[in-house]
């Protein structure tokens, strides 16, 4: 295990922000009139939607080095290209 | 500003997050050292954005805020200037005792290098200040949600109080540590977006620039010439001792709160690291959080003349910008940066009280899991403090002030003390012990003179560095002069507790990129850029 207690933190990490990214990209496709005073694009949906990449990035380097710390020894130290 | 159900929703996505984290991590907890260190495994990313996030409470975001709206990016000498310096000397040069010496907290370093009495100072001013100050923001956060959401200071502080109880009880530090990374990345993810819309409105920073009209407002030195042109009303002399060294250093190498994620990671590469992988998100924050503050007076004026001042700068910029579903993602930022501040100062607080007066004072020599259960305990008692805390400066408001100012005495000449116990052999503990005392007496001293107007400041700040750069030098002079005149100590009894007389830290065996003094030297040079770009 990577880090030091239970399950790794990046996976955590990751699944909160898929769920609020989730949220925020389906409020913001069906309700794509929400606006606040100055905004003026459909910043639920972009948003929502950089959250999603965030939380991509952080379940594909937090199960990567579950996996790789299976067989016991050293858990990958370097990080490479995130992959869900 | 009204919440929509999409913005509950987030909120609850959060708190569930929260919650399964501390109760994920309760079979973990099986020792003292668990619960109170982390069992020292946590790794360097993790500790050092718990580091940064452990300092990231909500009145942190909202004065910083409220701080750019008023000053512009003076306020940038709380980063590049009052905090970063500090942060790397604390990974570099000060880590190797804290860690090397197996000290559970910052008291029990100053009791294995002095004494009893210092530890004894140190350690209740310690417990008793964070407990409190706790209690004030979590005040401050009720006042803000009520006077923005309309909701209800009761179920503001019992909710959130609650809520950072549940998960510290259950998990210990490493709750605290594992939500603070979470809420780091909420607080980033939850704000940049205001600096990011906010600067495309405007017209990006040029036309930031050309709104203020006011070219004190966009640079950081050019200004502190002299104290009277600029609206800090501090000089560069002030700025760069008495925040940049003296009220910096002092917080973030000898507060505890922070520097108990340090002592938590895994190794000693892994402690160094912590306060420097925290300098480099910190080195980023004013463009996160000063920025807005200012693109919201530019953008509305009208925040200087109203009811909550300068303070309302964050809130409105939220309601100007953010749609419901960001607002709700805005919102659990700001209850996030208010749920680490509190977490850890309550961490912080059940550590020094059970082992620094607890296990010293009042019950020692018990089994590990006495101090587990004790440790579970003061958890509820913290909280249980900070709540009082908040109700009585509820009703007394002006406590609030008084008992920041009562901190800052407390605070201001403490890390003289550390500076001579880590690098000075000869100093003694009656050296230590009374030259704090004096200090702390400087520091009132100076406040009395200020009020009755024997001292003469252009502004409040100006006292405020002007006086902590007294008490420390009283400290400092008093120290030696006392250590001079009373028995050095036993090199004996200083073998890793002193630069002169421990191993340092091997760091030759590693490559660069794995050195601590490496990347303390990129984000110096990352401050010092910065400074010179809005010189």
């Amino acid at each position: 295990m990577s880090d030091g207690y239970g399950p790794d933190l990046r996976i955590f990490i990751g699944w909160m922000f898929a769920i609020l990214g989730g949220i925020l990209t389906a409020f913001g496709l069906f309700s794509p009139g929400a606006r606040a005073p100055w905004t003026s694009s459909n910043v639920n949906a972009e948003w929502g939607i950089v959250l999603l990449v965030f939380a991509a990035i952080m379940l594909g380097l937090g199960y990567r080095a579950h996996l790789s710390s299976r067989p016991p020894g050293q858990h990958p130290s370097k990080a490479t290209e995130p992959r869900a | 500003m009204r919440l929509a159900p999409v913005d509950y929703s987030i909120i609850l996505v959060y708190f569930a997050f929260v919650l399964t984290i501390g109760w994920t991590l309760k079979k973990y907890m099986l020792t003292s050292t668990d619960f109170f260190l982390s069992g020292r495994r946590m790794p360097s990313w993790i500790t050092g954005l718990a580091f940064l996030s452990a300092n990231l409470g909500a009145l942190e975001m909202m004065g910083m805020a409220a701080s750019g709206a008023k000053y512009g990016m003076l306020t940038s000498h709380f980063y590049w200037v009052g905090a970063v310096p500090a942060m790397v000397f604390v990974g570099v040069w000060m880590m190797p005792f804290y860690y090397g010496s197996r000290a559970r907290s910052v008291p029990e370093y100053l009791r294995l290098r002095f004494d009893e009495k210092t530890r004894g100072l140190n350690a209740i001013s310690f417990a008793v200040m964070t407990v409190l100050m706790s209690g004030i923001n979590m005040y401050a956060m009720a006042v803000v949600f009520r006077v923005f959401l309309g909701w209800s200071i009761h179920s503001s502080i019992l909710v959130s109080a609650g809520v950072v109880l549940a998960y510290t009880y259950l998990g210990g530090l490493t709750s605290s540590i594992y939500n603070e990374v979470l809420q780091f990345f909420l607080i980033v993810l939850g704000f940049a977006p205001l600096t990011i819309m906010g600067l495309r409105h405007i017209g990006g920073w040029e036309g930031l620039v050309a709104r203020l009209n006011s070219p004190g407002m966009v640079s950081s030195w050019r200004v502190l010439a002299d104290s009277g042109s600029n609206s800090m009303g501090v000089n560069w002399f002030a700025m760069v001792m008495g925040l940049g060294f003296v009220l910096s250093f002092g917080y973030w190498c000898t507060d505890f709160l922070v520097v108990q994620r340090a002592m938590a990671a895994r190794d000693m590469t892994a402690a160094q690291m912590t306060p420097i992988i925290a300098a480099f998100p910190k080195s980023l924050f004013p463009f996160l959080i000063i920025v807005p503050g200012m693109i919201g007076i530019a953008l509305m004026p009208d925040i200087a003349t109203s009811s909550g001042g300068y303070n309302d700068a964050l809130p409105r910029m939220l309601q100007q910008f953010y749609p419901s579903g960001l607002l709700g993602l805005g919102i659990t930022a700001l209850l996030a940066s208010f749920m680490s501040g509190m977490a850890g100062n309550v961490t912080a607080f059940n550590t020094v009280f059970t082992y620094d007066i607890y296990q010293s004072y009042i019950r020692p020599n018990q089994p590990d899991r006495h101090y587990l259960a004790v440790g579970h305990w003061v958890t509820v008692l913290g909280v249980l403090i900070s709540v009082a805390c908040a109700y009585i400066v509820l009703q007394f408001n002006n406590l609030m002030d008084y008992m920041q100012l009562l901190f800052s005495f407390f605070n201001a000449p403490l890390f003289a003390t550390f500076l001579l116990g880590m690098f000075w052999k000869r100093a003694t503990a009656p050296g230590a012990f009374f030259g704090l005392v004096a200090g702390i007496a400087a520091a009132m001293t100076h406040h009395l003179l200020n009020t009755y107007h024997v001292l003469h400041y252009t502004s409040d700040m100006a006292a405020n560095f002007n006086g902590a750069i007294a008490a420390w030098t009283t400290c400092f002079v008093v120290t030696i002069v006392i250590s001079l005149m009373t028995k050095a100590p036993a090199e004996s009894d200083l073998r890793g507790l002193v630069w002169a007389l421990s191993d340092k830290p091997p760091s030759t065996h590693l490559p660069l990129y794995r050195r601590p003094l490496f990347w303390g030297v990129i984000v110096l040079a990352f401050v010092t850029w910065m400074n010179i770009k809005f010189w």
